[in-house]
C-alpha cells in the first residue's frame, strides 16, 4: 500500500525541481541580458564622456592660445580699466564746487551776501549779511527748498543779529549734501 | 545473510543520484554569480568614473565658455585705440605722484582764470613712485572717504581773486585731465570794505595709481570699459592732451650756472 502513494510524491518533487530549474535559467538569462545591456550602456556613456573631455581640452587649449595672441590688448585693457575705474569712483564721490557755488548763487536772495563760506568734513559754515530779516528768511527758505536740499541739509542758524543800520549779520551751518 | 554491504552501496548510489540531480542548476547559478561579479567589480566602478568625468566636463564647459568669451572680447578690441586710451588713462591717474606736473597744471589753471596764487604748498615725500597700496600722505582731515580710494598727494593752495575768477579757477582745476578733488575749501571776502576781492584756501588732492604688475591667470575674467569710462577717456584724447609727445611733460628749463649762489 505505501508503494502506491510514492509515485505522485516523486512526480511532484520532479515538477518542483523542473520549475525551479526553469525559473533559475530564465532569471539567469534575463540577468545576463541586462548585464550585457548595462555594460554596453556604461561603455558608450564612458566613451562619450571621455571623447567630450578630449574635445573640451582641445577647445580650452585653442582659446588659451587665442588669448595669448591678444596678450598685449589684455595688458592695455587691464591698465586702462584699472585706472579709469578708479578715476570714475573718485569723480563720482568728489564735490564739484563750481556747481555748488552756481547752485548757491541761484538760491541766495538779492539782499544777502556772504562774508565767508567754509567747507570742511562734510559741513558748510556760512557767515554773511542781509538787508532785512526777511532776506535771511528768504535764504533759509531757499536752502530748505527742493533745489536747496540738493546742496545742503540740516541747516542751522547759529546767530542772527541786527546792527543800528538794520543790517542783519548771520552765521549758519549746514550739512553738505555730498560729503567732502 | 548480511545485506549491509548492499544497502551501503544502494545508499551511495542514491546520494550520487541526488547530487547529479542538481547539476543542471549549476550553470544558471554560475551565470548569475558572474553577472553580479561583473556588475559590482567592472560596471559600477566605470559608471562612477564616467559620472565624475561628466561632472568635470560640466566645469570644463563653463571654463571653455569663459575663455571663448574672453577671447571674443579681446579679439574685438582695437589695439591702436587701446594704446591711446592707455596714454589718456595715464593722464587721468598717473602711475606716480607727478607732483611738478600737478603744480604746473594748478598754476596754468590759476593763470587762465585770473586768480593770484598766494601760496602753493605740498609735502610730497619720496619723489619715486610708491607702491600701489602705499599712500603718499596721511589722510587729510577734510578729504573724507576719498583718500581711501587711492594713493594721493595733497597740495595746499591759497589764492586771491574776484568771485567769477575763483569760480573759473575751480572749474579749470576740476576739469584737469588728472583726477583731483578739492577739500577744506574756505572762501572769505577781503577785509577792506567795498572790495570785491576774495581770499580762498583749499587742499587739492591729486590721485595716482601704479601700473598693475600681474595680469593674473589666463582664466581671470576681463571687464570691458563702461560707457562713462570710454567717454571720459575720449574726452581726454579729443583734447589732444593724450598724445605721447605731450603726455606727462613739464616745461623744459635751460640748465647750467657759473655761480650757483648768485640770485636769479
Amino acid at each position: 500500500m505505501p508503494d502506491i502513494n510514492l509515485v505522485p510524491v516523486q512526480e511532484r518533487a520532479t515538477e518542483r525541481f523542473e520549475s525551479l530549474k526553469k525559473r533559475l535559467s530564465m532569471g539567469s538569462a534575463i540577468l545576463l541580458v541586462l548585464t550585457a545591456v548595462f555594460t554596453l550602456g556604461v561603455l558608450v556613456f564612458f566613451t562619450t564622456q571621455v571623447s567630450k573631455r578630449t574635445q573640451l581640452f582641445t577647445q580650452v587649449e585653442e582659446s588659451a592660445q587665442t588669448i595669448n595672441n591678444y596678450r598685449s590688448q589684455e595688458e592695455f585693457l587691464v591698465v586702462v580699466k584699472d585706472k579709469a575705474g578708479l578715476a570714475e569712483q573718485v569723480l563720482a564721490e568728489r564735490t564739484d564746487y563750481y556747481q555748488t557755488f552756481n547752485g548757491f548763487a541761484k538760491l541766495v536772495p538779492q539782499g544777502v551776501y556772504f562774508t565767508d563760506i567754509k567747507f570742511a568734513q562734510g559741513k558748510i559754515s556760512m557767515n554773511g549779511k542781509a538787508k532785512t530779516s526777511a532776506e535771511v528768511a528768504g535764504l533759509v527758505s531757499s536752502l530748505l527748498s527742493a533745489e536747496g536740499s540738493k546742496i545742503v541739509s540740516n541747516v542751522t542758524i547759529d546767530s542772527l543779529a541786527a546792527d543800528e543800520t538794520g543790517t542783519y549779520t548771520f552765521s549758519m551751518q549746514a550739512q553738505s549734501a555730498k560729503q567732502n | 545473510m548480511d545485506l549491509s554491504a548492499v544497502s551501503k552501496a544502494t545508499g551511495k548510489a542514491e546520494s550520487s543520484l541526488d547530487i547529479a540531480k542538481y547539476g543542471p542548476l549549476a550553470v544558471p547559478v554560475i551565470v548569475i554569480l558572474v553577472c553580479f561579479a561583473i556588475l559590482l567589480m567592472i560596471v559600477w566602478p566605470n559608471f562612477s568614473q564616467a559620472l565624475q568625468i561628466k561632472k568635470s566636463n560640466t566645469e570644463l564647459v563653463q571654463k571653455t565658455d569663459s575663455l571663448k568669451q574672453k577671447a571674443g572680447i579681446l579679439a574685438s578690441l582695437d589695439k591702436a585705440e587701446l594704446e591711446e586710451q592707455v596714454v589718456a588713462a595715464e593722464q587721468l591717474l598717473p602711475s606716480d605722484k607727478n607732483i611738478f606736473l600737478l603744480i604746473s597744471q594748478i598754476e596754468k589753471a590759476a593763470a587762465g582764470s585770473g586768480v593770484l596764487l598766494n601760496r602753493v604748498e605740498t609735502t610730497p615725500g619720496p619723489v619715486e613712485a610708491v607702491s600701489a597700496g602705499q599712500f603718499a600722505s596721511p589722510a587729510p582731515s577734510g578729504a573724507g572717504a576719498q583718500t581711501e580710494i587711492a594713493p594721493n598727494v595733497k597740495v595746499s593752495v591759497s589764492a586771491t581773486s574776484g568771485y567769477s575768477s575763483l569760480l573759473q579757477f575751480l572749474n579749470n582745476a576740476l576739469t584737469l585731465p588728472r583726477v583731483i578733488s578739492i577739500s577744506d575749501l574756505s572762501v572769505s571776502a577781503s577785509s577792506s570794505e567795498g572790495s570785491s576781492q576774495l581770499k580762498a584756501t583749499m587742499n587739492i588732492i591729486a590721485y595716482f595709481k601704479q601700473l598693475p604688475t600681474d595680469l593674473g591667470s589666463i582664466e581671470a575674467p576681463i571687464t570691458e570699459l563702461s560707457d562713462s569710462e570710454k567717454a571720459r577717456l575720449k574726452q581726454i584724447i579729443d583734447t589732444g592732451l593724450a598724445t605721447a609727445a605731450t603726455a606727462g611733460q613739464i616745461e623744459q628749463v635751460p640748465v647750467g650756472r657759473a655761480d650757483i649762489f648768485a640770485p636769479f
